[in-house]
């Protein structure tokens, strides 16, 4: 029975992510490795959660298998990370956490409003330092090409005393 | 030697920066991050010859200063005026700034390249609502803790929450609005449709189709943005982004907040 909602988990992500890159205008071939992606991680951290009992620990390395796989896959197919992981993360980002802080607070309780809105918080900063982080070692380790390239001599302007 | 090699070339600094400065609007009007804006416009300016220029780029503007062969200065200031998100248009920016710099395109053609970029037609508002209905469906069917046939219900009464938002967000009317309010009215749309529909059939589950119905409006873009500036060491333009996701993720919780709380005060509703 488990196995049925992890099933149902793996293809609404997939469907929920690939509707969310339309709307994004990822081209569509990208977009399809995207909400792959972005539908392992979640059920990654849906696994984890229950095998180790600790949501944050799920978040930081669901966001990480996210980053990464975006980084290869960026690689392999010539584009930038960034339109792989933007539609990728879109399952973790905590939409049920802000409903909850609103929730609490409609419902008069401060207590449950801090923690609840302290947690989503530190939530949504783990998943985008994670990608932030991964992206940045992978610019600045893992790059052959230099990011700014040296002036490309058919465009140089002649020197000044040659011109007249 | 071919005669072009022979003529005295024009001065072109005018056509360099106002590219540059064309490059990174397009990447900054389209959700692209601030340092990689700067990034390409200092490449374009490179790759032109331009050792000397300089590139500052803000989320809300960008100022590119260069110099001419006698060497006075062009300066260049444009402020973005739209914001939206099309990441199709930043991976082409990147893709032409690339060509640019290995020589395969010439400045003229990269300029018009920009321009024909700049003002391509977005895809129709329906066309856009309907990809964030369907997509909110799918989030909704993600929380579902239970698999029973009112799931249907759910599904379609997300679809049309979000449908509305969206189209309402992607008004005309509201193009010049700030994000605060187009968000804050789109969420209590969102609450309005979702509060009505459950109290009217009384079947349903209030907080699948709500959370399904805000994750299109949630800042996840803006925040990964903001966070990558911030690393990239552009610690300005990370904390106006991060500010402008906390005055988003306000909006969404007021909007619904305010709906809810009058379900719970006048209509005598549970949550």
């Amino acid at each position: 029975m488990s196995l049925l909602y992890y099933l149902r988990d793996f293809v609404a992500c997939v469907a929920a992510v690939y509707f969310y890159g339309r709307l994004m205008a990822v081209p569509y071939k990208p977009l399809l490795w995207a909400s792959l992606n972005g539908a392992v991680a979640y059920v990654a951290y849906r696994l984890i959660y229950l095998l180790a009992g600790h949501e944050l620990l799920g978040y930081l390395v669901a966001s990480f298998l996210v980053a990464v796989s975006s980084e290869v896959l960026a690689r392999l197919l010539k584009k930038p990370a960034t339109i792989f992981v933007l539609p990728g993360i879109i399952p973790l980002v905590p939409g049920v956490g802000l409903y909850r802080t609103m929730l609490c607070l409609v419902q008069n309780d401060l207590g449950g409003f801090v923690s609840v809105g302290v947690r989503t918080l530190f939530i949504s900063g783990i998943i985008a330092v994670t990608v932030a982080v991964t992206n940045a070692a992978a610019r600045n380790f893992f790059v052959r090409r230099p990011v700014v390239p040296p002036s490309a001599e058919h465009n140089r302007m002649p020197p000044q005393d040659k011109i007249l | 030697m071919n005669t072009e090699q022979m003529l005295p070339r024009v001065d072109n600094t005018d056509l360099v920066v106002d590219t540059a400065q064309l490059a990174a609007l397009v990447i900054l009007e389209n959700g692209g991050e601030t340092f990689r804006a700067e990034e390409t416009a200092v490449i374009i300016c490179r790759s032109a010859g331009r050792e000397e220029s300089e590139v500052f780029a803000l989320p809300h503007g960008i100022f590119i200063t260069a110099e001419r062969q006698d060497g006075s200065k062009v300066s260049s200031v444009v402020r973005t005026k739209s914001r939206s998100i099309n990441l199709f248009k930043v991976e082409r920016v990147n893709a032409y700034s690339r060509a640019f710099a290995a020589g395969e395109l010439s400045l003229d053609t990269l300029n018009k390249k920009l321009n024909t970029l700049r003002q391509a037609a977005r895809y129709r508002r329906g066309f856009l609502a309907l990809v964030a209905g369907l997509s909110s469906a799918m989030f909704s069917l993600l929380f579902e803790e239970t698999l029973t046939a009112t799931v249907f219900f759910d599904l379609a009464v997300t679809l049309l929450c979000a449908f509305a938002a969206q189209y309402v967000s992607l008004s005309s009317r509201l193009k010049n609005a700030y994000q605060f309010t187009v968000t804050f009215i789109a969420s209590i749309l969102i609450g309005l449709i979702a509060v009505l529909s459950v109290w009217l059939t009384g079947i349903g589950n209030l907080s699948c189709i709500i959370i399904g119905s805000i994750t299109p409006l949630l800042p996840g873009l803006s925040l990964t943005n903001a966070i990558r500036d911030t690393v990239m060491g552009d610690i300005l333009s990370g904390t106006v982004r991060i500010v402008e996701t906390l005055l988003v993720a306000v909006a969404i919780a007021g909007g619904i907040g305010l709906v809810l709380a009058g379900y719970v005060s006048f209509l005598g509703g549970v949550l």
